[in-house]
């Protein structure tokens, strides 16, 4: 039995010390994925997602790997469902001299504000790919799942995985070699 | 920023390949002149996944997760006795087969999760879906062969597709061969209309319950020895989301359509009748003759 078993047999029993080492384990790079994808409010879906990990706990079976890529998959499903929404239900801009409505850009000033600085420009650039390509570069670096992986998550074949990754990539040294700040 | 979003680059810039680009994701320099810059962005991406959790929402976090934790379903308690059924072949409806296509491509995509992942096993609780599920299924006599694959499907895809999940538990419905597991037919497709294929709230705990309870219901029906009540569980389908306007569901063999003509029969018609005077009171309406009395 490796240590990830034993922790996630104690989870499954519902030790919170267990739960609390899964989700600071993971949250992190959750909540990053969250935030890069534009979620509205990044902590709160980060909740939805960790109720529904401890929801089906029960009926996951594998290693931390795996565990990894389930818990990111089941974030994927959740920024989908969050899309939907947003879509159907498009928000009126309360700021029209805003610059722009870049999702992760009304961050208060704060101790933090360098880092959010630095987020924001990267989601100011990852936004400007298209949603295919931003959900594969970010489920893959962020997520460390394998193409395969990302394919089942997303519908697709590998072979269009690749080509979706090769494409964003392109599309962001285009943007880095042309000058856009980082 | 939408100067970025124009056409395609792939035609004139061929960097990178699929192997410079997995390098790139995992974070190794491919040694290209063109790669310092992709390289740092690719770092500052995965540096997103290193910013610390807010203690507050940690710990709040974590609370919630424990309590959820406590109630879900574990693979060693509750299991489930089903019962078996005889059987009589039903044709799936046209619903059904319309959905097909979508139900089997969400299997093969958690399928495939599933490789990498680890994917469900079974197990529920009263009061959770898959609890209405097992026993809905079992009930009809289900619970074997190749329709177990479907409801092992159905449990897969619960959680990250309800309307899938709805429709994959309707078409294992539909391997039963019973009368009642055709009227469990009915009523999932009616709820799989309900849920809808994407809509606002498919996924909330309401219409998670909804359907749960659905299922419940249809497994108790099945399971009562004075018959199955297959109006009531088509009441019921269609509690779940109301607000949705749907056709009126064309039900199988028995199973009546619950205060609803069916569509395709004209309201009857009043037959002109001539006024009989010595039969009609004054009204024009029929009146019961009057008894003679003997002289």
């Amino acid at each position: 039995m490796t240590p990830f078993d034993s922790l996630f047999a104690a989870a499954q029993e519902g030790a919170a010390w267990a739960w609390e080492r899964l989700y600071q384990d993971l949250s992190p790079a959750v909540r990053g994925y969250l935030v890069v994808l534009g979620a509205k409010d990044p902590d709160d879906l980060l909740g939805e997602v960790w109720l529904q990990v401890a929801r089906n706990v029960g009926t996951f079976s594998g290693d931390e790997a795996g565990f990894r890529s389930w818990v990111f998959v089941v974030a994927h499903h959740r920024v989908i469902d969050e899309r939907r929404r947003r879509t159907r239900r498009p928000e009126i801009p309360v700021d029209d001299s805003a610059p722009d409505d870049w999702p992760g850009t009304t961050g208060p000033a704060d101790d933090e504000a360098l880092a959010e600085v630095e987020t924001e420009r990267v989601v100011r650039l990852l936004a400007t790919l298209t949603a295919e390509q931003r959900d594969v570069l970010t489920l893959r670096i962020l997520g460390d799942l394998t193409v395969s992986e990302v394919a089942a998550a997303m519908g697709k074949t590998p072979e269009a995985v690749k080509a979706l990754q090769r494409r964003g990539l392109r599309r962001l040294e285009k943007m880095v070699r042309e000058g856009v700040p980082l | 920023m939408s100067s970025f979003v124009g056409n395609d680059d792939e035609m004139v810039n061929r960097y990178p390949n699929d192997e410079q680009a997995e390098a790139l994701i995992r974070g190794d320099d491919p040694g290209e002149p063109e790669s310092a810059g992709i390289a740092g962005l690719v770092a500052s991406i995965r540096s997103l996944g290193d910013q610390k959790i807010a203690d507050k929402v940690a710990e709040r976090h974590v609370a919630m997760v424990v309590g959820e934790a406590a109630v879900s379903p574990r693979p060693d308690r509750d299991p489930v006795v089903g019962i078996q059924r005889p059987r009589r072949r039903i044709v799936l409806s046209t619903v059904l087969s319309s959905l097909l296509a979508k139900v089997m491509a969400a299997t093969v995509a958690l399928a495939a999760v599933g490789s990498g992942v680890g994917v469900a096993a079974d197990a529920s609780v009263p009061g959770d879906f898959l609890h209405g599920l097992d026993r809905a299924m079992e009930a009809v006599g289900v619970a074997d062969g190749g329709a177990a694959e479907r409801i092992d499907e159905a449990r897969g895809l619960v959680e990250v597709d309800l309307p899938a999940a709805v429709e994959a538990a309707a078409e294992a419905a539909a391997n039963g061969e019973t009368e009642a597991a055709s009227a469990a037919v009915t009523a999932l497709e009616t709820a799989a209309l309900r849920v809808g294929d994407g809509a606002e709230g498919e996924q909330s705990a309401l219409t998670r319950q909804q359907v749960a309870a659905l299922l419940e219901e249809i497994a108790a029906q099945l399971q009562n020895e004075d018959g199955f009540d297959g109006a009531a569980i088509a009441e019921q389908a269609r509690l779940i989301r109301p607000e949705v306007e749907l056709p009126e569901p064309v039900f199988q063999d028995e199973v009546p359509p619950v205060n609803v003509p069916p569509d395709d029969v004209p309201p009857p018609t009043p037959v002109p009748t001539i006024p009989d005077e010595a039969s009609t009171d004054s009204a024009g309406a029929p009146s019961q003759e009057a008894p003679t009395e003997a002289p």
